[in-house]
């Protein structure tokens, strides 16, 4: 290279020279990583991309729409369950509502048994004692469809 | 000696007495049934406010089952109430 620079009688800056080939040869090097790195992430998508032999591979049927038998079997479900959710809601109303009647013959049967003595036979703590029985019974009735529904 | 200021005889005595005891009988019957019935009825309201806090505390949400078994347990003591208070008589 001495030799040809003094052939050719330039006056060239030798130390210039070199790190024009040192960063010729970085940006070959980067060029090369450049390669590699895409190399590499192409293999990875290649890779992801295969399928598992152990995952199960859809059929045909998956991808198909559903016919009409199967719309109709789906929008019967949906309604079932929109009137099903419509019920539990009036029934846990009605069982509020009843709990709430409850609540006043309990404090009425109270108030009559606090009156009475040990010798008398009240029909009134009779009657309020029997319409709390029915009304337990039905609210018993309303919880037991209510949670057998959800 | 008239009929009126005779002594009663070893019959009429026994069946004087037997009647008092009776009478005794149902009156502790009947207190201790009094008693019962004001503790049911305690509990009973006791119950359904618990019931009706339960309720209300839930909303919308699911019933709890709680409050199922305090239902199942209210109706039982209603009708217990019933019950003793159809048993309450009065001493012969």
């Amino acid at each position: 290279m001495l030799l040809r620079m003094r052939r050719n009688g330039k006056n060239e800056n030798p130390p210039a020279s070199s790190a024009r080939h040192v960063r010729g040869f970085f940006r070959s090097g980067s060029v090369a990583w450049l390669v590699f790195c895409a190399v590499l992430s192409a293999s990875f998508m290649l890779r992801s991309q295969t399928p598992n032999p152990n995952q199960p591979i859809p059929g045909p049927e998956a991808s198909r729409p559903p016919d009409a038998n199967a719309i109709m079997a789906m929008h019967e479900q949906q309604q079932k369950k929109s009137k099903s959710d419509s019920a539990n809601v009036e029934r846990k109303r009605q069982i509020a509502d009843d709990s709430a009647r409850l609540l006043k013959l309990a404090t009425d049967l109270k108030a009559e048994v606090d009156k009475t003595s040990k010798d008398t036979l009240s029909l009134g703590v009779i009657r309020k004692a029997e319409e709390i029985e029915k009304l337990a019974h039905s609210v018993k009735e309303k919880m037991k469809l209510t949670m057998s529904g959800n | 000696m008239t009929a009126v200021n005779r002594r009663p005889d070893s019959n009429q005595l026994m069946e004087i007495n037997t009647k008092h005891v009776q009478t005794q009988r149902f009156a502790a019957a009947n207190a201790e049934r009094k008693r019962q019935l004001d503790e049911d009825s305690t509990r009973l309201l006791e119950l359904v406010t618990e019931l009706n806090a339960e309720l209300e505390k839930t909303g919308d949400a699911e019933v709890p089952l709680t409050a199922a078994g305090k239902v199942r347990m209210i109706e039982r003591l209603a009708h217990a109430v019933e019950e003793k208070m159809k048993l309450t008589m009065a001493a012969p």
